[in-house]
């Protein structure tokens, strides 16, 4: 066609007209939908499941009868039983207290293997596991075991070994409702780890539900009435008969939160009001939010309306579940995002000034993500440890997608999960199409726990699923930024001081993070608060409120390792 | 130019002239026959859904070209949430009829759900073809625009439908909500205060509110706090193009909708009379004959309401509800071992029903066991600890404590 020309290629007159008009129609065609392009990069996380030899299969009993507890749990734990330094995994089963089905414990090996120590722990219960809190309830030294279930919760007392002790009657743990997400906290800073359990709803197992076109599905939360969140007070050593006993007080009534019952799923226990004495969020389903605000006196107060954290941006009550705290904007205030339905906008509430709360999630690019989904799961951690913090987000429906897509019956509630890596200034962008291991199987995913599993300094996910395997993501980010890892106890308590803050400062930055493993959805972290500080390889100042008010500073200056640091070993902070 | 060069050349050229041909034609004839109407599962779907579905699907088939037919076919999908399958409807019939501004909107309405982008661009189309006629197009993509962060142009909607209609309470609401977010308190109560003068009592209006009188730092009481939670929740706004969608719905979650509706309105008869009518189509419904019972027991048809429990009991044998209302009308009647029996059969199902627990108590107490009405009170409290009427029987039945 091409005919050299003085050096230059000139074309066939006859040809090129064809050529161009058949071009021109295809350019006549409609368009492809225009996707979002991917930003370039390597994945952040990769399925580390089998090789670390985590071998659990979640069992939610028999499908077809739409028994709601069913497409709701079940989650899990990141603990360290043992107190070697390595953390270890639980997670709960919810086919019934008659399955042969019963909840696992895996403890983690010197070679960052996980092995099934299940048989004789104590913790291998069947149930209708929902959710997971972990915290050193009689200050042994070794975080104890709090599990919901619909129509009861457990306390199990860590024996050390990998032993554990159902405690539940004689600690006074009664929730017959339906419970999901727990933390524990220290609310009235007696230095004994208190006890909150939220729970859902007053549920008719007999009640049959069906969507518009007829079809049986899992009942809209609506279709009943909300129960109460019980709060539970640690006596500590006063009410007990003997020396290793614990005893719980039931305080919902006296302590208020008895008075407005709630479609609960999510809980963040942490100081909202910016006075150094914890509170306690609750996520309600389709329902306004609770904000307890701590009275000091035993007593709480809802305040989520006035602070601005009771409904979304438009004042509608959306379906919160799954609560991620962190500083998103590096203001030293806590922010907080809940998940929502696919259908809907998750929220991102945003605390300015101190106390008060306005619902961002326009502004941050977390409202225009590649792809949406029903979110439960969820973390704020700085995985790839640039100083910005990042987000984990575990999607799976809890109703049909529209036309049934066929195949298994866990098929039509599919759905893949997110990651959004942190710009600063409480911007996001969306990394899940860079992260095939993580966002690129669709799952029922239910709970997301975070934590350096493989002791590398990085932040590790494990990730439940309804009828699925639970899956390790080890953090495989390149060019990751200095970090530290802050382990805070309190030595009179033996234990990790839940509730404290704690600050890291360089320069005229600073970082801040909670240490309360209470989070996400139905889960229970890495109690250890982890920093990435990018290119800064020194820090100047480790600030500690200590959950009694307590302030202290410590000098610490090199990065890249795990610490510990205790209360009463820092200088009184000005 | 060598014979066999040429001849490659034409060969390439007839190659190109019938490939450009064979493209025309196949756009022509996509252009100008429609596709086939979308097939959706029916399997264990109402059966007067389906129905509905295969009419409306029929319409389609013999009339392919009729936008009005595609859109129909689009809206009852969309009604019975076959929401993709409606989509291809609503782009068929945008494509036979682009001056109609009911499927570009309602397409935009279901893609907001999961792509807000894409729909915000449908419903951009929408007010280019209709404007303000309705206001509902226009609105709802101010509103969409809010809601991924651009809020200039969410501005100029807003601004823009109050040119036709200064009074607009919605659009009052979106500037106040904009406002907010840009920290402009003052401007935020005005337009509240606009919306207030049309259209008092907006739960969303006052919430907005409180939150702004918070951080002109007012200090709200825990009881004004609550009694804005527990006001019922905003009817949604007016959508004449929704409303048609909703109009298509049928089947039994439609027939309940309307006699739940007819019960919260204290018009009785009439929802008794429409579940008559369901229960004659869906005979095999316990929700059907559930909701009879208790359209019955309003009207203190006792028998009749007794007859319909117990048809739901033969349909579903562990229907909490329908045992519960049993044992209502075995106490009322003074039947107390039997009442007893029907609050037990519940509790076998679900253990944490503390009102089932408290009536146990009741009957108990009547049949003089105090020692064990006592332990049903208690049972009923361990359940629901705010249960104020349980905490009084068991004070009443307790020893009084020596002063």
């Amino acid at each position: 066609m091409f005919r050299r020309v003085g050096g230059v290629f000139e074309t066939h007159p006859v040809l090129c007209l064809l050529l161009i008009a058949y071009l021109s129609l295809g350019c006549s065609r409609p368009n492809p939908p225009t996707s979002r392009p991917a930003p370039a990069g390597p994945p952040w996380f990769e399925d580390a499941t089998e090789r670390l030899g985590l071998n659990f299969v979640h069992d939610p009993g028999p499908t077809g009868s739409y028994f709601m507890p069913q497409i709701m749990g079940s989650g899990g734990a990141l603990l360290d039983c043992d107190g070697d330094g390595r953390l270890d995994i639980y997670l709960l089963q919810n086919a019934g207290p008659e399955s042969k089905s019963t909840n696992r414990l895996f403890r983690q090996g010197t070679d960052g293997r996980f092995v099934d120590v299940s048989e004789g722990s104590g913790l291998d219960v069947a149930g209708f596991g929902m959710g997971v809190a972990a915290g050193d309830v009689n200050n042994d030294g070794r975080p104890d075991v709090l599990v919901t279930e619909y129509g009861r919760a457990r306390l199990f007392r860590n024996d050390g070994g990998f032993h554990f002790t159902d405690i539940s009657k004689e600690a006074g743990i009664d929730n017959p409702t339906w419970g999901t997400s727990a933390c524990f906290l220290d609310f009235d800073r007696d230095g004994w780890l208190d006890l909150v359990i939220v729970n859902y709803l007053d549920y008719d197992p007999s009640l049959r539900c069906a969507g518009a076109s007829g079809r049986q599905d899992y009942c809209h939360p609506r279709s009943f009435a909300g129960t109460t969140t019980r709060l539970f007070h640690n006596l500590g050593r006063k009410a007990a008969e003997t020396p290793n006993q614990i005893r719980f007080e039931n305080v919902t009534l006296r302590s208020g939160l008895g008075k407005v019952p709630g479609p609960g799923l999510g809980i963040v226990c942490a100081d909202f009001d910016g006075d150094g004495w914890p509170d306690i969020f609750v996520a309600n389903d389709a329902s306004a939010n609770r904000l307890w605000i701590n009275q000091k006196n035993g007593t709480f107060r809802d305040e989520a309306v006035a602070r601005g954290v009771a409904y979304d941006t438009f004042g509608s009550a959306r379906a919160d579940m799954g609560l991620a705290l962190g500083d998103i904007d590096g203001d030293g205030l806590f922010d907080l995002f809940s998940t929502h339905l696919t259908e809907e906008m998750h929220s991102l509430w945003r605390q300015e000034p101190r106390g008060h709360y306005r619902d961002v999630i326009a502004t941050t690019g977390l409202s225009s993500p590649h792809w949406r989904g029903t979110g439960f799961g969820t973390s704020f951690a700085d995985f790839d440890r640039d100083g910005i913090l990042d987000l984990a987000i575990a999607n799976g429906r809890v109703i049909r997608a529209g036309s049934d897509p066929g195949g298994d019956f866990w098929n039509a509630y599919r759905e893949r999960s997110q990651i959004f890596g942190g710009e600063g200034k409480g911007k996001f962008r969306d990394l899940s199409l860079n992260n095939p291991d993580f966002s690129g199987k669709s799952m029922v995913a239910r709970g997301l726990c975070v934590g350096d599993i493989d002791g590398d300094g990085a932040v590790d996910l494990l990730v439940t699923t309804v009828g699925g395997p639970a899956r390790i993501f080890r953090n495989v980010a390149p060019n990751r930024g200095h970090w530290l890892q802050i382990r805070a106890v309190d030595p009179a308590q033996k234990r990790d001081a839940l509730g404290a803050v704690v600050i890291v400062r360089s320069g005229k930055q600073s970082w801040v993070r909670m240490i309360n493993p209470g989070q996400s959805y139905l889960s229970s972290h890495d109690p250890r608060a982890h920093f990435g500080f990018g290119q800064i390889d020194r820090i100047d100042a480790i600030r500690v409120l200590w959950p009694d008010g307590v302030e202290e500073e410590f000098s610490e200056h090199e990065v890249d390792r795990s610490i510990t640091i205790s209360k009463g070993a820092g200088r009184p902070a000005n | 130019m060598p014979t066999n060069r040429r001849r490659l050349l034409y060969v390439i050229a007839v190659a190109l002239g019938v490939s450009a041909v064979g493209t025309v034609t196949y756009i022509f004839w996509q252009r100008t026959n429609p596709p086939n109407p979308p097939a959706v599962d029916l399997a264990q779907v109402d059966p007067e859904v389906a129905e509905a579905v295969i009419a409306a699907r029929a319409a389609v088939i013999k009339s392919p070209r009729s936008a009005s037919a595609w859109g129909k076919l689009g809206m009852t999908l969309r009604a019975h949430d076959y929401g993709d399958a409606a989509n291809l409807c609503f782009v068929e019939a945008e494509r036979l009829n682009s001056d109609e501004p009911r499927w570009p909107y309602l397409h935009g309405l279901t893609l907001l759900l999961t792509d807000p982008h894409a729909g915000i661009a449908k419903l951009r189309q929408t007010v280019e073809i209709c404007q303000d006629s309705p206001p509902s197009p226009r609105l709802r993509l101010a509103e969409a625009l809010a809601s991924v962060g651009e809020y200039a142009d969410a501005d100029e909607q807003f601004q823009l439908a109050l040119r036709v209609d200064r009074a607009s309470p919605r659009a009052n609401l979106g500037l106040a909500q904009l406002a907010f977010q840009r920290g402009d308190t003052k401007r935020c109560l005005d337009y509240l205060r606009r919306v207030e003068s049309v259209h008092p009592g907006r739960k969303d209006v006052r919430q907005l509110q409180v939150q702004v009188r918070t951080r002109l730092g007012e200090n709200i009481s825990e009881r004004e706090q609550r009694a804005l939670v527990e006001m019922p929740d905003d009817p949604p706004w007016p959508d004449a193009f929704v409303v048609e969608v909703q109009q298509l719905q049928v089947g039994l979650n439609m027939r309940l909708g309307e006699a739940f509706a007819l019960l919260e309105q204290n018009r009785v008869t009439e929802a008794l009379e429409a579940l008559e009518k369901t229960v004659k189509i869906h005979p095999r419904s316990d929700r059907a004959w559930l909701a009879m019972g208790q359209a019955h027991g309003r009207l203190k048809q006792y028998t009749a309401a007794e007859t319909a429990f117990r048809k739901v009991l033969e349909l579903q044998p562990n229907s909490v509800e329908a045992w519960f209302q049993l044992g209502l009308a075995a106490y009322f009647q003074k039947k107390y071992g039997e009442a007893i029996e029907c609050f037990q059969k519940i509790i076998a199902v679900k253990p944490d029903h503390a009102l089932a627990h408290y009536n146990i108590g009741y009957c108990l107490k009547e049949t003089n066991k105090p020692q064990e009405a006592i332990e049903a009170f208690r049972a009923a409290l361990r359940c629901a600890p705010d249960y104020a009427p349980a905490q009084k029987a068991l004070d009443e039945l307790l020893p009084q404590k020596p002063k």
